[in-house]
């Protein structure tokens, strides 16, 4: 792993109004690296995934966050967008009347005059977009439906690996990706995802369970109870997690 | 110059005087009845909202016969090149402006001025114009069918399938401000078919008053698509009554489209005639600044087998406000009607208001009638969900308006009308991507 730094991450403490929920968390992630972070129900890891996307619901008390070296947490939402952040939502929204085709055309145009690029028209988008819905193996009925309205649970979540692939984020935070879906949609989810890696991008994987970790296999596992990370490994921590549970883990890191 | 209220107070017989016999006999009926109701007092229900005091205390020059050059040119330019197939009629404060028409068609169609049509076929106005003026409850409605000078006139062969798109546009000159009566009048004969669009222009940014009056007649299974669309005008008023009779099998499909002016109140009424007849009808507006708009629908079930579906969306920014009235009446011994009223607002900023009074008046058992209002603001979700993808906050919010209001433009049927109202509305998002709703 000799990639540079993308994020860093240290001592992050963030909630929302008064309750705290990550309580001083840590993070390297270097380019080209896979990290899971996995951990129970309110252990902090969708607080984790909305605060380094920007969400404003979410307070920061303390600690700092680094993207290629810039501070993340002064950054507004479509900035970090633009450095090259991307959150994979795990209850992508609805937006009826907006259709996925100009919503993905706009947001890739946005990107590209943020890197001193002309923009695509649509004949050229068209193109684009076609090839990169490829990727989890979208209909082409998808373009001309609203974005993520009516869609299916696996849908939502194909969406949403679409718009990253059009979007070519440096760094992708994706928020349990995998929950909800049958074993054929997180085959489709995971390959896709599994394409996108490339030594120059780093990806954040948000899970609950080993399932998604299968089929992606992470270079760090981190595991996050109570709002900070408790333990770190390689893949097989993923494996002795299912075997043994969050508690038995969690007692275990804190003994 | 006396102001609107006194000048009708001193009136005692409606002003023009030339005509048939039938249309001096319905003006006077329908001044008498003006004169008997009297301007909307503040104890009206059906005009309880609407801001109509600076409307009636304005004094309103009359507008001139012809305009000026810089305005007809600045019509011309507003106007375009009339698209192929398309035929044109226009008015100008109320009176037909051949120069400005084009009412070519293809076959036995005839559009031109209403009030030669009216004196070439007397029995015309007998049967279609300003039916039954003793029974009407609007004075504005009454108001123009006893003052307007001219008007414009469409009438469609039965079983024509009009093959021209038709353009009615009723322009407001520059200077003023105006009082103008301008009224269409259509008839589409049993069978017969036609895609019409009324398009509202002012030139000026008068606070010029507009009472307009609409009437279309659907004969048995004629079909017409009606787009209507109004710009914005910083000050001006418009008060329209659009009726439209539908006989047996008749089917009506209505879209209106408002981003302006300041006030406007229009009152549509669909009254079925003959079983099986269908009504279409939805609306749209945008509206900022203080404009207000009262959406006023009436669906007159008078007959069994009816359908009529309603569906009115408004986006609101800064103090504007929207009122959305419908009423559904199911007649005795209507069985079958079938109705549908919904309204939906969207709120941009904390000083909009919205209204919306779906109701039904149901005096038979065998109906399928529903309702519903919501009211609700851009949610935040959604917003930094666009913005989590690179998209600024006012992008973000610009999109959201536009997926909110161009529900109705999908389901126009006509598409050329659809893109005329995507022109209108885009320069509306424009000045709406400022704003900030409640966060």
């Amino acid at each position: 792993m000799s990639g540079k730094v993308l994020l860093e991450i240290q001592g992050l403490t963030a909630g929302i109004g008064e309750r705290e929920i990550l309580k001083g968390f840590d993070l390297s992630v270097r380019a080209g690296e896979v990290h899971a972070i996995m951990g129970p129900n309110g252990s902090g890891k969708s607080t984790l995934s909305k605060v380094l996307a920007g969400d404003p619901h979410y307070k920061v008390t303390s600690g700092t966050v680094r993207f290629e070296g810039k501070d993340l947490l002064t950054m507004e939402p479509e900035a970090r967008a633009l450095e090259g952040v991307f959150l994979a939502f795990q209850y992508p929204v609805e937006i009826p009347g907006v259709n996925n085709a100009s919503f993905l055309r706009l947001a890739y145009n946005a990107k590209r005059r943020h890197d001193g690029k002309s923009e695509a028209d649509p004949l050229e988008f068209d193109e684009l977009v076609r090839e990169r819905m490829g990727v989890v193996s979208m209909p082409e009925t998808f373009l001309t439906r609203s974005v993520n309205h009516g869609f299916s649970g696996g849908e939502k979540k194909r969406n949403e690996i679409v718009q990253m692939a059009v979007l070519e984020p440096k760094l992708a935070i994706l928020d349990e990706t995998d929950s909800g879906l049958d074993i054929d949609a997180l085959r489709i989810v995971a390959e896709g995802i599994n394409k996108l890696r490339r030594p120059d991008n780093a990806m954040i994987l948000i899970t609950h369970y080993n399932r998604l970790l299968e089929y992606v296999r992470p270079d760090h596992v981190h595991i996050l109870a109570n709002g900070r990370i408790v333990r770190s490994g390689g893949a097989q921590l993923a494996l002795e997690l299912e075997k043994k549970g969050y508690d038995l883990l969690t007692a275990e890191a804190k003994g | 110059m006396t102001d609107l209220l006194k000048l009708y107070n001193d009136r005692t017989a409606p002003r023009p005087t030339g005509g048939t016999p039938t249309l001096r006999r319905l003006r006077a009926a329908a001044y008498a009845r003006f004169k008997e109701r009297g301007w909307p007092a503040a104890d009206w229900e059906d005009w309880r909202y609407v801001s109509l005091g600076p409307v009636l205390e304005r004094a309103y020059a009359d507008a001139p016969a012809e305009l000026a050059a810089h305005g007809s040119a600045a019509l011309e330019r507003a106007l375009g090149p009339l698209p192929v197939g398309h035929v044109r009629a226009v008015l100008v404060n109320g009176r037909y402006s051949a120069r400005h028409s084009s009412a070519e068609f293809s076959c036995g169609a005839y559009l031109g001025p209403l009030t030669t049509a009216v004196e070439m076929e007397p029995r015309l106005a007998e049967r279609f114009l300003g039916t039954e003026p003793e029974r009407e409850t609007n004075p504005f409605a009454s108001l123009n069918l006893a003052e307007f000078t001219d008007g414009v006139f469409l009438s469609v062969p039965p079983d024509t399938a009009l093959a021209e798109r038709v353009e009615l546009w009723l322009v407001t000159g520059p200077g003023g401000p105006h009082l103008s009566f301008p009224r269409i009048l259509g008839i589409l004969g049993a069978g017969a078919s036609a895609s019409v669009l009324v398009r509202h222009l002012r030139l000026g940014a008068e606070a010029s008053l507009v009472d307009a009056a609409c009437e279309w007649h659907l004969l048995d299974g004629a079909r017409l698509t009606l787009a209507e669309a109004a710009g914005p005008g910083p000050a001006g008023s418009r008060i329209q009554t659009t009726d439209l009779y539908l006989d047996r099998n008749a089917h009506l499909d209505l879209t209106s489209l408002k981003t302006g002016p300041a006030l406007v109140r229009s009152e549509t009424r669909v009254r079925f005639k003959g079983e099986g007849a269908h009504a279409d009808l939805r609306g749209l507006a945008v509206l900022a600044g203080t404009s207000e708009s009262d959406e006023r629908v009436l669906a007159d079930h008078a007959v069994p087998g009816c359908v009529s579906r309603q569906y009115y969306k408004h986006v609101l920014a800064d103090a504007s406000r929207a009122e959305y009235n419908s009423l559904v009446d199911v007649h005795p011994g209507s069985t079958g009607s079938d109705s549908k009223q919904l309204c939906r607002n969207l709120l941009l900023s904390r000083q909009a208001r919205a209204a919306a009074r779906p109701q039904l008046l149901i005096r038979n058992d065998d109906v399928a009638c529903s309702h519903g209002a919501a009211t609700g603001q851009l949610d935040p979700n959604e917003i930094f969900y666009l913005r989590t993808r690179g998209l600024t906050d006012a992008a973000a919010r610009t999109l959201l308006v536009r997926g909110f209001a161009e529900e109705i433009l999908g389901l126009m049927p006509d598409a050329v009308w659809r893109e005329v109202f995507e022109l209108v509305l885009r320069e509306r998002y424009c000045a709406l991507a400022g704003e900030h709703g409640p966060a």
